[in-house]
């Protein structure tokens, strides 16, 4: 009988051992889960209670994450301080203690005592790098703990290590996130619409709605006014790129006619083209070309090219946009008959802040980051992005994206 | 003719400033409000025959709160004889990036007639306002 008692209790470590090692990769629902886990060893352990603690770097204290078959009154008795309180196990061993109410390793040993707890088995929750905190049994009465039960137990911390350090990376993940969509919404307006009033005010003096201007006064106006644009821009540009650092942003890639997009965004600039006396053409095959993406990352893919083919073009040339499929790629290539990027600086387009010498001639205060961001979103899809350009002769951009599937 | 009248609700005087100056320029009559409560207040008190509301003001929902106000379904709403002024909603860049409305797809969301982005271009500005009053005086003879 005693054979068949000793089977059973490892089937049900192994099984624990399973479960655990299974949790692993999950990071949501940690608190149903580690429930399980303190449950599971008192029954499989025959002990009184369980306890989890973490580790807080900061105040050098163990802060429960889960505790069961103990009271309210002895899990809030007080701060449980890391030296204080069965500190060997934070050095990475096992820490025994058979009474608890006579152990200088035992930080509340009256509140122990009268919770009725006799023994007290510590196992440090091992992490990648560090310990992260203790596994703990409590005991009803003396009790010590065999090797075989030692080694189960310091398998399951560390099982269970890995899976509570992967949640708490997530947590502190999802709260970072959530921290700098905050700060961009907070900056957005806070830089933006002072800008966009500075501009309402001075447009409103432009048009001569508050009195005839001197020709020097409308000069100094567009000055002003080109810089806050630029400062707008500025704005923009490092915003997205804060936003785009780390990966993609939540958006989701649905498949998307890149012939559409491509329309919208030339009936955006049309105007302005026609202003600069440029003329635009735009050649899409008769198909819907389909490629991943979202809305707005192509948007600012497309307005970002565009806006600098325009800005870079100087009057009476000309910029084209052709879109066609060619290997498994949906290919667009725009050309311009502006400026051109010298030979020596071509390989650098592409670097945050930098900015050729004819592109500094044409607008002193652009700041040199769309083209390095229109690079990570378009790599972010799946894409490439090329240059090809000879001085002063024009530039061409091809892009190439993935087609679905 | 009267001139039309105009009831801006927005809680930055300087763009409140830029577009009374050329709504009034453009023969409208204009109103001010810096918050919704004096934006619903004025609405009731000078019957407007548009209202330029912007979405954020002091948090970042007062605007779709008067909207909400404003269009409410419900027969006891103070707002009942107003329901009908055509409401022209600025948006910020900010806003896009969390509601995506257009009136088209999201008219169960946002009760509003027609939107206008910032930075606000002057003649969009006037014709999307020469628009909506037209709309709803040609609506309402």
């Amino acid at each position: 009988m005693e054979i068949d008692k000793d089977l059973e209790s490892s089937l049900q470590r192994l099984g624990l051992l399973n479960q655990v090692a299974k949790d692993i990769t999950s990071t949501l629902g940690l608190e149903p889960r580690l429930g399980f886990v303190c449950q599971s060893i008192i029954d499989i352990m025959g002990v009184k209670g369980v306890s989890i603690r973490l580790l807080d770097q900061k105040t050098n204290r163990l802060e429960l994450a889960f505790s069961c078959g103990l009271s309210e009154e002895y899990i809030h008795k007080g701060p449980v301080d890391a030296d204080k309180s069965l500190a060997k196990a934070l050095e990475g061993s096992p820490h025994f203690v058979l009474d608890a109410s006579n152990d200088p390793g035992i930080q509340y040993p009256e509140e122990a005592r009268r919770e009725g707890l006799v023994s007290v088995l510590s196992l440090p929750l091992n992490g990648k790098t560090k310990v992260i905190g203790t596994l703990r049994l409590y005991t009803g009465e003396k009790r010590s703990f065999t090797q075989d039960e030692i080694d189960f137990l310091s398998a399951l911390a560390a099982q269970g290590a890995i899976s509570l350090e992967n949640a708490r990376n997530y947590e502190v993940l999802e709260k970072q996130d959530k921290a700098k969509s905050d700060f961009i919404m907070m900056m957005t307006h806070e830089l933006k619409a002072p800008l966009m009033a500075v501009q309402g005010l001075l447009d409103v003096m432009q048009k001569g709605y508050v009195g005839p201007l001197t020709e020097k006064q409308k000069e100094l106006i567009a000055r002003i006014l080109r810089r806050i644009d630029s400062l707008m821009e500025v704005s923009t540009d490092l915003l997205d790129i804060y936003e785009w650092q780390t990966d993609r942003p939540d958006t989701q890639s649905i498949p998307l006619s890149m012939n559409k997009q491509i329309q919208r965004a030339v009936d955006l600039f049309k105007t302005s083209a026609q202003e600069k006396g440029l003329t635009m053409n735009v050649d899409l095959p008769d198909e819907d070309l389909i490629f991943m993406g979202s809305e707005d990352e192509t948007e600012k893919i497309l307005n970002n090219v565009i806006t600098n083919a325009i800005k870079y073009t100087p009057k009476g040339g000309n910029i084209s946009l052709a879109l066609s499929a060619s290997g498994g790629n949906v290919v667009l290539i725009i050309k311009d008959t502006g400026i051109g990027i010298d030979n020596q600086d071509i390989s650098k387009v592409f670097d945050e802040f930098f900015r050729s010498k004819g592109a500094k001639k044409i607008d002193p205060y652009g700041k040199g980051l769309g083209l390095p961001f229109v690079k990570q979103i378009v790599e972010g899809l799946g894409g490439t992005i090329r240059v090809k350009s000879e001085a002063e002769k024009g530039s061409e951009f091809i892009l190439a994206f993935p087609k679905p599937g | 003719m009267d001139k039309p009248k105009i009831l801006i609700i927005d809680d930055d005087p300087d763009l409140v400033e830029s577009m009374q100056i050329t709504l009034e320029a453009n023969d409208y009559e204009v109103e001010s409000a810096y918050n919704g409560t004096d934006g619903l207040r004025l609405v009731k008190e000078t019957n407007p025959d548009l209202i330029i509301l912007d979405v954020m003001m002091d948090s970042i929902t007062e605007g779709l709160q008067v909207s909400y106000q404003l269009r409410s379904q419900d027969p006891q709403s103070p707002y009942k004889a107003y329901s009908n002024i055509p409401i022209l909603m600025v948006t910020g860049v900010s806003q896009k990036m969390h509601m995506k409305f257009s009136p088209e797809t999201d008219e169960d969301y946002l009760p509003v007639d027609e939107f206008v982005e910032k930075p606000i271009q002057l003649d969009t500005l006037l014709e999307k306002v020469k628009n909506l009053i037209k709309k709803s005086s040609e609506l309402w003879r």
